[in-house]
């Protein structure tokens, strides 16, 4: 399925064929929950998020613009989706150590990871919501600059100066725990 | 110098496979010349692979149904052409989603109010189908779920020291409630009134309420109402 099949898919649910949008629930079931996974590392909060993220875009479907691609979109709603949980669950611990992970969630016990991978996943969970998105729209969404741009609303510079923080730090803390050697 | 911001734009733009040929042959002849900055680009390639080689998690077993059934939408749609509801079924389905989710919020935010230490209303941060039940200790105890316009289905499972009572009511002739799995403590009255009653102990249990009208949950803690969500089913 390509970016014409997804344009493709709105138009027809539009139209009146809800059952268009199973399509596009199909192809980006996954991605979405993948990003909500490596967001949240809750798999509880990822499926909520997962399910309001496509129950989001097909209520608001008649908004969106189809001058950005589809993806753009449904990858925003996510990460919004996820930054809300993210606040919520700083708003109830209360005041927390900047230092700690403020979400404080536990292991996603729905991903079989080794060590190394926990290191990795522990440190992204130590990023500032704003860079988590970044790296996790990198890596997980696999996007680039100019669609992470797209998709978070802000400029490619703004992108390439949040990816290179994020990594300096995740690079300094996986270094002081001996991933790097 | 590895706080040179133009040695680490290189590296970066390097990982991103942004470089061209003569900013990396920049990049090489600095490399060469700073034991410093070689270890810097070291390990920030190193963190690069670590990232790259995180792994992806399969979505869980009944996400896409789940999806699908609070949608109306059926899982059988490969090759299917144009369905003859127009634009009116969409819009109507839209609108019955955007119920749910203005209920959920509200839901939500009547919850931030609460606090106690038994069974707690609230609705999942991000708002899920119709709603989530969360114990004292932020687990998921309940999940409401809309199975279609017509129908919604809430699954409850808890252990522990969870508390309280969770009452489905479904409005007049409206609604049928039919307990599908088996609770620990589960009564219906005559008026329609469906009451969970947890003591602490296991209980997994399953309510399925179709039709049309207003089926409205309740928490309760020593007979006080806690938390009220009301959802609207309609044919």
């Amino acid at each position: 399925m390509s970016e014409d099949d997804d344009a493709a898919a709105v138009r027809e649910c539009l139209a009146g064929n809800g059952q268009a949008f199973a399509r596009l629930v199909e192809r980006y079931e996954r991605p979405v929950y993948n990003v909500a996974l490596r967001m949240l590392r809750n798999p509880e909060d990822a499926r909520d998020v997962s399910q309001n993220v496509f129950l989001k875009a097909y209520q608001g479907l008649e908004q969106y613009d189809p001058q950005y691609r589809f993806y753009s979109w449904i990858y925003r709603i996510a990460i919004n989706e996820s930054l809300n949980v993210l606040r919520l669950r700083r708003r109830e611990a209360g005041p927390v150590d900047e230092q700690q992970p403020a979400d404080g969630p536990g292991p996603a016990e729905s991903l079989v990871e080794d060590a190394t991978q926990r290191e990795v996943a522990d440190a992204i969970d130590h990023l500032k919501p704003d860079y988590r998105a970044v790296i996790v729209l990198k890596y997980v969404a696999e996007r680039s600059y100019e669609e992470i741009a797209e998709i978070l609303g802000i400029e490619v510079k703004t992108v390439r100066s949040r990816l290179f923080t994020a990594r300096q730090v995740m690079k300094d803390r996986l270094s002081a725990r001996g991933m790097l050697g | 110098m590895t706080d040179d911001p133009r040695l680490l734009e290189l590296i970066h733009a390097d990982l991103d496979g942004r470089l061209d040929a003569a900013e990396k042959a920049e990049l090489a002849r600095r490399l060469l010349a700073d034991p410093a900055a070689r270890r810097l680009h070291d390990e920030l390639r190193r963190t690069d692979t670590l990232l790259r080689d995180l792994p992806r998690a399969e979505p869980p077993d009944g996400l896409r149904s789940a999806i699908q059934g609070a949608l109306g939408l059926s899982d059988h749609h490969r090759g299917g052409g144009r369905v003859a509801d127009g634009g009116v079924g969409f819009r109507l389905a839209a609108a019955v989603v955007t119920g749910l989710v203005v209920v959920g919020l509200g839901y939500g935010l009547l919850s931030e109010r609460r606090d106690t230490t038994a069974l707690q209303g609230s609705v999942a941060a991000a708002g899920a189908p119709v709603a989530t039940l969360r114990a004292g200790d932020g687990k998921v105890v309940a999940r409401l779920e809309r199975m279609g316009t017509d129908r919604v289905r809430l699954m409850l499972e808890t252990s522990g020291a969870t508390t309280g009572e969770l009452a489905v009511i479904s409005s007049a002739q409206g609604p049928a409630c039919r307990a599908e799995g088996a609770g620990s403590s589960l009564s219906t009255s005559a008026t329609g009134e469906s009451i969970l009653e947890l003591s602490g102990g296991n209980t997994r249990a399953a309510l399925d309420c179709a039709g049309q009208g207003q089926v409205r949950l309740e928490t309760r803690s020593d007979g006080t109402v806690q938390d009220v969500a009301t959802v609207a089913l309609s044919q």
